[in-house]
């Protein structure tokens, strides 16, 4: 096996309305799975602690948003850049009813988990079927 | 100073090797939950092993430091005395 499995990659560019904060936003890699009970969204939001991170989720669209924290990169003068500094922000389309109330969000090392549990009708049910 | 976005990955997992005017940092990214009962939609995050070699512009001496937070890693590494600039002293005759 090689000594490298991943590589860096550059970061891209998020597409956003223009916010009141200046700066840069950044798309963040995302892991998405489903579970029989829920949809777990994994994103990598490095430099961004616990308390910049936003969720929000507004009907099925769920906006995931954070800042790195402030002074991280102020007063450095760059000798070599490879990449861009600035916040995280991106926007799905739920294709599940999510119960709001169980949403549980998780950050550490840099990484954002969030567990949406499916709404009790969202889930698959299974229906007997009864002989007449 | 030598900053690397690493996140999700254990400061365990990282080894920095200083030497000269080159760092080499190598480590592993091991993601935690692998997904028995479900399906992925999207799969965007890698995993594995990395190795980045950084040279430097000058020559450190001294004790270099490595702090990790919120997955950024960031090494700092004294300059050597010869390559610090000196201040001279401008006398009139």
């Amino acid at each position: 096996m090689s000594t490298t499995d991943i590589e860096a990659r550059p970061k891209q560019k998020a597409e956003r309305e223009e916010g009141t904060r200046p700066g840069a936003y950044f798309m963040p890699l995302v892991d998405i799975y489903e579970t029989p009970d829920e949809l777990v969204l994994v994103a990598d939001m490095p430099g961004v602690p616990r308390e910049n991170v936003q969720v929000h989720l507004d009907g099925d669209t769920l906006t995931v948003e954070g800042r790195p924290s402030a002074g991280e990169y102020e007063g450095l003068k760059p000798i070599h850049v490879e990449y861009g500094v600035g916040g995280f922000y991106r926007r799905f389309t739920l294709g599940e009813t999510i119960d709001r109330a169980g949403i549980k969000a998780v950050v550490k090392n840099g990484v954002l988990t969030l567990h949406l549990p499916k709404a009790e009708r969202a889930r698959a049910r299974r229906i007997e079927v009864q002989a007449a | 100073m030598v900053k690397a976005e690493l996140p999700g990955i254990e400061p365990g997992d990282v080894e920095l090797t200083v030497q000269d005017k080159t760092i080499v940092l190598r480590g592993e990214r091991r993601l935690a939950e692998t997904v028995q009962n479900g399906a992925y939609h999207r799969r965007e995050r890698g995993e594995g092993r990395f190795r980045r070699v950084v040279r430097l512009p000058g020559p450190t001496e001294g004790e270099p430091q490595a702090r990790f937070r919120d997955g950024v890693l960031t090494v700092t590494l004294p300059k050597a005395s010869e390559a610090r600039p000196r201040r001279v002293t401008v006398h009139s005759e």
